[in-house]
């Protein structure tokens, strides 16, 4: 069985950090991308499982990279969680109707991101121990999901 | 212009930003303090700026010492206790804080129908920095600390009536 690919694609290195440290414990391989353009082109050479796609960024923003994936024929098929500093229900709704198949804000507990990527994609742990985190997402980690 | 939420009480919309991003992203307890920020003089501060536009047109900026900030770097990465962050890590950091911080904020303020966007983060370095606003723009400043290192947030908003208390 191919280990699932999940294409974190952030401006900031911290949460990129973040996001890979949580998603260490588990049987997945991560790719990263600094903007929307960056995404997008490791998206088209790595036909990810799973992108997480920031949406303030520079050069190309989340909501034209996501604009981009939905009009690629075969890229549209790959579920897209939003990540955002902006908790606006309003957004949320528009990025739906945009084509995301979630909308997660940074200010809620990071265990979510793994909540939606094992119901999208049946992320696996990995036997033994998770992998350390940042301390602020160590107990979410070692809680088990 | 009308605001979604009544008699908005913007400490209570900053205290709760800023306490919840401290908590979520680091696992560090942040309390309020109406005694002010001791920064020492000869400190470098580090503060993050980012913008607002739509419902409210404003900046929050968040500033700690560069010592906290390094020690935020490290909770924020997950590095070494030891480790000795670049400056890019700490910007980048301390940047992603006052975006995710200006994100729940800007929640607050919100119009039905109304775009409301944050720009990129800016960082600013220095001693002693002293912030003045333009004609018309209101200074709002908020002190928090850990332990003993000071989180002073401090809000510029363009002043309409009714939007900021």
């Amino acid at each position: 069985m191919k280990t699932p690919l999940i294409l974190l694609v952030d401006d900031s290195k911290a949460t990129r950090a973040i996001v890979a440290k949580m998603l260490g414990g588990y049987d997945c391989e991560i790719l990263e991308a600094a903007n929307g353009a960056l995404g997008l082109e490791a998206a088209r050479q790595g036909q990810p499982d799973l992108i997480v796609l920031d949406m303030t960024m520079p050069v190309m923003n989340g909501v034209e990279a996501l604009r981009e994936l939905q009009a690629d024929e075969v890229l549209r098929k790959i579920p897209v969680i939003m990540l955002t500093a902006n908790s606006n229900p309003e957004e949320m709704d528009q990025m739906k109707a945009l084509g995301a198949t979630d909308y997660i804000t940074k200010t809620q507990k990071p265990r979510i991101i793994l909540e939606r990527a094992i119901a999208l994609i049946g992320l696996q742990a990995k036997p033994g121990p998770v992998a350390s985190a940042a301390p602020a997402f160590r107990a979410d980690v070692t809680a088990g999901i | 212009m009308k605001i979604t939420t009544p008699e908005p009480d913007l400490k209570l919309f900053i205290d709760d930003a800023v306490i919840t991003v401290f908590d979520t992203m680091l696992a560090m307890e942040l309390f309020p303090s109406d005694r002010g920020a001791r920064f020492k003089p000869d400190e470098t501060q580090v503060m993050g700026m980012v913008g607002v536009a739509g419902g409210v047109t404003a900046v929050l900026c968040l500033r700690v010492t560069r010592t906290f900030a390094c020690q935020i770097t490290i909770a924020m990465m997950g590095l070494e206790p030891e480790a000795v962050p670049s400056e890019g890590d700490v910007n980048d950091v301390i940047g992603e804080l006052a975006n995710i911080a200006a994100g729940k904020l800007k929640s607050c303020f919100r119009t039905p129908g109304r775009q409301c966007n944050l720009s990129l983060p800016t960082i600013v370095r220095g001693h002693s920095m002293d912030m003045e606003s333009m004609s018309g723009t209101e200074r709002h400043s908020f002190t928090f600390y850990h332990g003993d290192e000071p989180v002073v947030a401090e809000f510029y908003s363009l002043h309409h009536k009714g939007i900021v208390p």
